[in-house]
């Protein structure tokens, strides 16, 4: 019996290393932030090689060094924020923004005496302000972004002041050094759970569904490798529908995966839905967000972007799951959402 | 009286010992190539005024008569890191020398608006300035000594602004003759490298897109001015403006990112 037991197991075990052998592999590279939980999901409950791929993650410490890895092709697949891609390529490294990873999350906090003051809808309560930002987040280039839109001419109406990291910000805030600051999650959670700082405004309430983390790969191997990195993707947008559908053990996966309290992610994530964590490549809010580089004044040489942006591999991904499941909402919300913003 | 003239003499040999800050147990001794002119001011600054010493880096400085010289001794192995000529530099860059720019430093600008104009004269001087560059080969200076390099210049651009007559005295045959003008900026600025570098019509057919930005590693110069704005306060206003001009991707989420904790003393 215990000889019958050990040849089965041995099948068995050779049948699966035989499997995941013949996977094509990516190495995908993310930094710690709590929206990119869909890469923990997808490998956690097998979607990455349920779609055909086997995906190794590793997490880095900074955008630029993440971009550094892809770029000597340590890495296949990067998500390192947006401002990182689009300088690099318009330095001319030649990588494909393929699909995204989070949608929004960027905070305005302030004290709480100062919050009534910066109340209501309206972008003008920001005018005469002084607001501290990290230069090139997300925050800061969407903020601009948001105001030039509304018609307020940030650079003559309203005070920014550049600081070196997040941390210096809330700082700042804290402090009363500037009226406002604009973070990015996790901090202003935790800024209102240390600090007793308040949040004025999420940058979404000014622009809806704006871009923040993309997904890049090197052009040459999305051109050599299409199926994988459509595989790929597909692996993410079920994904998605087990964050949409699957809150607790979401969260629950999230928490493992990023070690940050899981009170702030659930929060974040569910109760405020201060981001979403959407693998929609987000074509035209990636063009928005290049030309708010520009008009800033951050980049002075154009380059044409749109060169490196593919939704073709995206779009087929979505396609070959709805046509399993077409009656299924969440993919139907996607394929709508995806109509609008490529 | 003998007894307490020793007493004196072992004082004062006593508090020179403790004046003379000592360089970390492991500091490396990088050989740095420079001219003897105006345009190396930062360069020549952090090495008078003890600056590399202070960052934990040993510096031994050699003194070249020309740009065309200090490449070829570079590529020839015999230097670390060099700051010469950005014109030269980049005309070696693009004959494939493996040389990466980490560093801006002093370029002339005539002060007047009539010679800012002239635009050829303008380049020319712009050519002439200086940039730092480490060379790309086994056993060259690793990216922690590269970052005390960088922090090195940075501070003593920090110097030269905030105390100049302090700094240019520590280097008075380089400071500017009358009616010259020098700006100094620790910024490798790729994108003033990349103007330089098409004016020049370096861009041969076949090279990649990234070729100049492959051999500028302004990640070096972020770092440093990152963590010199964490150390120093983010009220400098030196280090202020500095951090306007960089494009530097920015840190986000909660990093796991390494800091210096070795940092010697400001300026």
């Amino acid at each position: 019996m215990k000889r019958i037991f050990a040849v089965v197991l041995m099948i068995a075990l050779l049948a699966g290393s035989a499997y995941g052998a013949a996977l094509p592999k990516l190495r995908v590279g993310y930094v710690p932030e709590p929206a990119h939980g869909l890469y923990f999901v997808a490998k956690e409950k097998g979607f990455f090689k349920e779609e055909g791929v086997d995906v190794d993650l590793y997490q880095f410490g900074s955008a630029a060094e993440g971009m550094a890895a892809l770029k000597a092709e340590k890495l296949d697949v990067g998500t390192f924020g947006t401002t990182a891609p689009l300088v690099f390529i318009s330095k001319g490294s030649e990588f494909t923004f393929i699909g995204g990873m989070m949608i929004g999350g960027q905070a305005i906090i302030t004290r709480p005496e100062r919050l009534a003051e910066l109340s209501g809808k309206d972008l003008k309560v920001y005018k005469g302000k002084k607001i501290g930002l990290v230069k090139l987040s997300t925050g800061d280039v969407i903020f601009k972004g948001a105001l030039k839109k509304a018609g307020i001419d940030y650079k003559k109406d309203v005070n920014f002041v550049e600081f070196g990291s997040v941390a210096a910000v809330v700082e700042a805030v804290k402090k009363g050094a500037v009226d406002a600051g604009l973070v990015f999650p996790p901090h202003f959670s935790l800024a209102e759970k240390n600090h007793g700082l308040k949040v004025a405004h999420y940058i979404e309430d000014f622009y809806p569904d704006y871009t923040c983390c993309r997904i890049v790969a090197p052009t040459a191997q999305v051109k050599a490798n299409p199926d994988t990195y459509r595989r790929f993707l597909a692996g993410l947008i079920r994904a998605y529908r087990f964050y949409k559908t699957n809150p607790d053990e979401t969260v629950k996966i999230y928490t493992r995966a990023l070690k940050i309290d899981e009170d702030i992610i659930r929060n974040e994530t569910y109760v405020k839905r201060v981001a979403e964590s959407n693998p929609d490549p987000l074509r035209k809010g990636i063009l928005d967000f290049w030309q708010h580089i520009r008009d800033a004044g951050y980049i002075t040489h154009d380059y044409p972007i749109d060169q490196h942006i593919n939704t073709t591999l995206y779009k087929q991904a979505l396609d070959s799951i709805v046509k399993r499941e077409p009656k299924d909402k969440v993919y139907q919300q996607m394929l709508a959402f995806y109509k609008k913003n490529n | 009286m003998r007894r307490l003239f020793s007493y004196v003499v072992l004082a004062a040999l006593a508090l020179i010992a403790l004046a003379v800050k000592p360089a970390p147990a492991h500091a490396e001794v990088v050989r740095l190539g420079c001219l003897d002119e105006t345009g190396s001011a930062l360069v020549l600054l952090a090495d008078a005024a003890a600056i590399f010493r202070e960052e934990g880096v040993e510096v031994k400085p050699v003194r070249f008569n020309s740009s065309a010289s200090g490449l070829a001794a570079l590529a020839a192995g015999k230097l670390d890191v060099g700051a010469f000529a950005v014109g030269e530099t980049l005309k070696a860059i693009a004959r494939g020398d493996r040389i990466r720019i980490i560093a801006g430093g002093g370029s002339e600008s005539s002060g007047s608006l009539l010679d800012e104009v002239d635009a050829s004269a303008r380049q020319e001087r712009e050519e002439r300035g200086i940039v730092v560059m480490t060379a790309e080969r086994p056993g060259a200076p690793d990216k922690e000594t590269l970052g005390k390099l960088v922090s090195a210049l940075i501070k003593a651009d920090l110097l030269l602004q905030s105390q100049p007559v302090r700094a240019w005295s520590s280097i008075a045959r380089q400071r500017p003759g009358r009616g010259s003008d020098f700006r100094f900026d620790p910024d490798p600025d790729y994108w003033r490298l990349a103007s330089i570098w098409k004016r020049l019509d370096l861009q041969a057919p076949g090279m990649a897109r990234s070729f100049l930005a492959d051999h500028v590693y302004d990640e070096i110069y972020c770092d440093a001015l990152h963590d010199l704005r964490e150390g120093e306060g983010e009220s400098n206003p030196v280090l202020k403006k500095l951090a306007e001009k960089a494009v530097c991707p920015p840190d986000c989420c909660p990093t796991g990112k390494k800091k210096r904790t070795d940092k010697g003393g400001s300026q």
